[in-house]
């Protein structure tokens, strides 16, 4: 069995609690987030006919990143950038965000995901975000709402890792 | 080249002529060194055999070797300390962190841990238990205490890669709480690190090594690279975090190359499934540390019934001495005024109809020590119904076929049938005895028999003889002579006889003197005259009695008058 840390990272409420619920569902982890500020999901994914458990890590609570603990991101194989598509302000969150995961975790597989691609009419973000993503420019509209995107966005990220770790392709 | 040529010589013949002039008696220490050389690397390459066992050998011998070897060995372990830290660390570890584990510092665990549960089941169930074990065996308490605290099961081993925070291999019985393992795994390391923030601190000190819920104990041990995680369920002895340390270094050990090249695939330390089962059937069996040898369970069984019985007993004489009082109460003629509890048993003390029932009685009834009790009573009469009716009926000689009730305005009230005689003689004695009018109107009074009635006509004619009349006495005229055909026809039938008793009733004593005697052979003579020769019965005289009412004496004129009253006795 592979089994993979992924971190969700955003400014509040962009919707990263949401994406996990949308793409997983236990209960399992609900009662320990209050205590712990941090909630942890698992889902499967099939990559290259592998299957691969990813462990979703994901802030509790309503609280804003930077009280996160350090060892939030400790370990992790991959993580999302998630910004609100209706809020441009979120970018430079994810920013400074993925700034402080690449100097913790070094060159590990990352996506950047425009959450709320439901909400074409409050849309307020270029499509490129302006954001410096590696491969430069990509990243996943999702829509927590309606699911669209988000199974993508999971599958992706685990291909990239298991790339990274030398058995993809 | 324009020197000239000495000889004919090719220039390469030249070149070594030259040579052997200018360096000719080097060239054999040069052949000499180029093979010293070569000898050399024979050497070190020999050496290199014999190295290991030559070191052994002459370390067997003294310790030359190993004090010349040591700064060379110091300093390439300061440099090496020096260049990566954390390498040498990681390759000590799993060596060193036994020989560390089982240092003082264990052994004042394990004092901590003895200490803590003795205070902890000083006072439980089990504690006394365990005390009473201490007595039984002479063992120390603590002694008890470790052997039979170490009620333990491993139910689940999570070894997780702590960096990571995901899991490499988990065992364990199946267990709804555990069934997302790889979740369980990454919330310890969460819950880990969350202990690690919020105490700040790199040290591993500083990290969570024991975690409660509901009644499971998780137990982590960290190693550099992976965690090992355990659930147990009850008690484990601190000697147990030694197994599970010990597992984790060879863990380690084993596992060093899968940790160094790890890149999420769990596959290679499926191989420490064995190593994790070996910590799950790690567990004191509940029976054997619950087993009470059979004589301690007969001995606390024995204690237990005993304590059981004096308390049962206990509250049974308690029970028993109240039951007594109550039925003292309850008993007509017999007031409780007091009740004491004194070293040799109860006292109870108040008032008692001679009438009411023995009291001694109830001590019998409710099974109390007679010796136990001891009564106080003072007498009194009761009016309480039950003794009146003792009283009328010990007085009255009432008999069974009458019962007498005692009406509240204060007259007793006979009914049921009794004899004409009883009825005859109760009102008069109730009255004297016992101070209250006796109604015996209602009593049915049996019919009477033919003699009865014969007896009774006899009885019921007092023949007043006046003054005077004495010689001429009519016997027809009286009618008497018809009773006592009767009587005599009566006596007949039923083959009884009778004795007629003439009782003179006179108030002149002088007058009638002999009046009596006189008197039955007259009537004899008469009855026999008009009733023939075989009569039941005869006159008898005497009983001579005088009844002289004062009134009578007073008022009534000497010599007046003389009654002859009839008395019947029959005989079978
Ligand atoms: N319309 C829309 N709303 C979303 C979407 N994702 C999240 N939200 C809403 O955004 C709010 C914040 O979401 P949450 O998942 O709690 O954000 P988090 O703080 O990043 O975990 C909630 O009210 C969500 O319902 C989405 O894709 N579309
Ligand atoms: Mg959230």
């Amino acid at each position: 069995m592979i089994r993979h840390k992924i971190c969700m990272l955003g400014a509040f409420a962009v919707g990263k609690t949401s994406l996990v619920r949308r793409f997983v569902h236990s209960i399992f982890s609900e009662q320990y987030q209050t205590t712990l500020g941090v909630q942890i999901e698992k889902r499967q994914v099939e990559v290259n006919e592998r299957s691969i458990d990813l462990m979703l890590w994901d802030i509790a609570g309503e609280d804003d990143f930077f009280r996160v603990p350090e060892s939030y991101l400790t370990g992790a194989a991959g993580y999302f950038l998630v910004v609100d598509g209706t809020r441009s302000s979120t970018i430079e969150v994810a920013v400074s965000l993925s700034e402080r995961a690449v100097a913790k975790l070094g060159d590990v597989p990352s996506l950047v995901l425009a959450n709320k691609a439901d909400r074409t009419d409050a849309w307020d973000v270029a499509d490129d975000l302006g954001f410096p993503t590696r491969p430069a420019g990509e990243l996943i509209r999702t829509s927590a709402l309606s699911g669209d995107g988000v199974a993508r966005a999971f599958d992706l990220l685990a291909a990239r890792i298991e790339t990274s770790s030398g058995r993809g392709q | 080249m324009d020197s000239p040529r000495p000889d004919s010589l090719g220039p390469n013949e030249e070149m070594e002529r030259l040579r052997s002039l200018l360096v000719g008696p080097d060239i054999a220490r040069i052949s000499q060194l180029e093979q010293s050389v070569a000898d050399s690397k024979v050497t070190s390459e020999r050496v290199a055999q014999v190295l290991p066992a030559a070191i052994s050998k002459r370390t067997q011998s003294d310790s030359q070797l190993a004090s010349a070897l040591s700064p060379t060995i110091e300093k390439t372990l300061e440099l090496s300390i020096e260049r990566n830290p954390e390498k040498l660390a990681e390759a000590l570890s799993p060596v060193m962190m036994p020989a560390i584990r089982k240092s003082i510092s264990q052994q004042i665990k394990a004092m901590m841990q003895t200490l803590n549960q003795t205070l902890e089941l000083g006072l439980s169930a089990r504690g006394m238990r365990w005390r009473f074990e201490s007595l039984r065996t002479g063992r120390p308490f603590a002694e008890v205490v470790m052997l039979r605290s170490m009620v333990f099961r491993v139910e689940q081993v999570f070894l997780v890669h702590r960096e990571r925070a995901v899991l490499l291999a988990h065992e364990g019985v199946r267990d709804s709480t555990f069934d997302n393992a790889d979740l369980v795994a990454a919330m310890l390391s969460a819950i880990q690190d969350f202990v690690k923030d919020s105490f700040g601190g790199q040290q591993d000190e500083n990290v969570l090594s024991t975690l409660e819920f509901e009644d499971h104990i998780v137990w982590i041990e960290r190693g550099p690279k992976m965690v090992l995680a355990s659930v147990i369920r009850g008690s484990a002895p601190v000697q147990f975090r030694s197994t599970l340390q010990d597992t984790l270094n060879e863990l380690h050990r084993t596992h060093r190359e899968d940790l160094d090249s790890f890149s999420g695939d769990t596959a290679a330390f499926e191989a420490s499934a064995p190593s994790l089962a070996q910590c799950c059937r790690h567990a004191t069996k509940e029976s054997s540390s619950r087993g009470f040898s059979p004589v301690l369970g007969i001995i606390v069984v024995a204690v237990l019934a005993g304590i059981a019985f004096w308390i049962v007993s206990f509250w049974t004489h308690r029970a028993r001495e109240n039951e007594l009082v109550r039925l003292l109460e309850d008993e007509p003629g017999i007031v409780v005024t007091g009740t004491e509890r004194t070293g040799d048993g109860l006292k109870i003390s108040g008032l008692r109809d001679p009438l009411a029932s023995d009291p001694e009685q109830f001590i019998e009834v409710t099974h109390l020590d007679p010796a136990e009790v001891r009564f106080s009573f003072a007498a009194y009469q009761s009016l309480e119904g039950a003794l009146i009716d003792r009283r009328v009926a010990l007085l009255l000689g009432v008999p069974s076929t009458i019962t007498v009730t005692y009406d509240d305005s204060g007259v007793l009230i006979a009914t049921g049938s009794a004899t004409r005689h009883w009825v005859e003689s109760a009102g008069p004695k109730s009255l004297s005895a016992l101070g209250l009018p006796l109604d015996a109107s209602r009593v049915e009074l049996p019919a009477l028999t033919e003699l009865e009635n014969a007896v009774r006509h006899v009885e019921a004619v007092p023949i007043a003889i006046l003054p005077g009349v004495g010689e001429n006495f009519d016997f027809d005229e009286t009618g008497l002579r018809d009773r006592l055909e009767a009587l005599n026809a009566a006596l007949v039938a039923e083959s009884f006889s009778a004795e007629i008793f003439i009782r003179p009733h006179w108030f002149n004593s002088e007058a009638v003197a002999g009046l009596a005697g006189d008197w039955t052979a007259r009537l004899q003579e008469k009855a026999i005259e008009s009733m023939g020769d075989d009569l039941q019965f005869h006159f008898a005289a005497g009983l001579v009695q005088r009844t002289i009412s004062p009134q009578l004496r007073i008022g009534l004129p000497r010599n007046t008058t003389t009654v002859l009253v009839f008395e019947v006795r029959v005989r079978p």
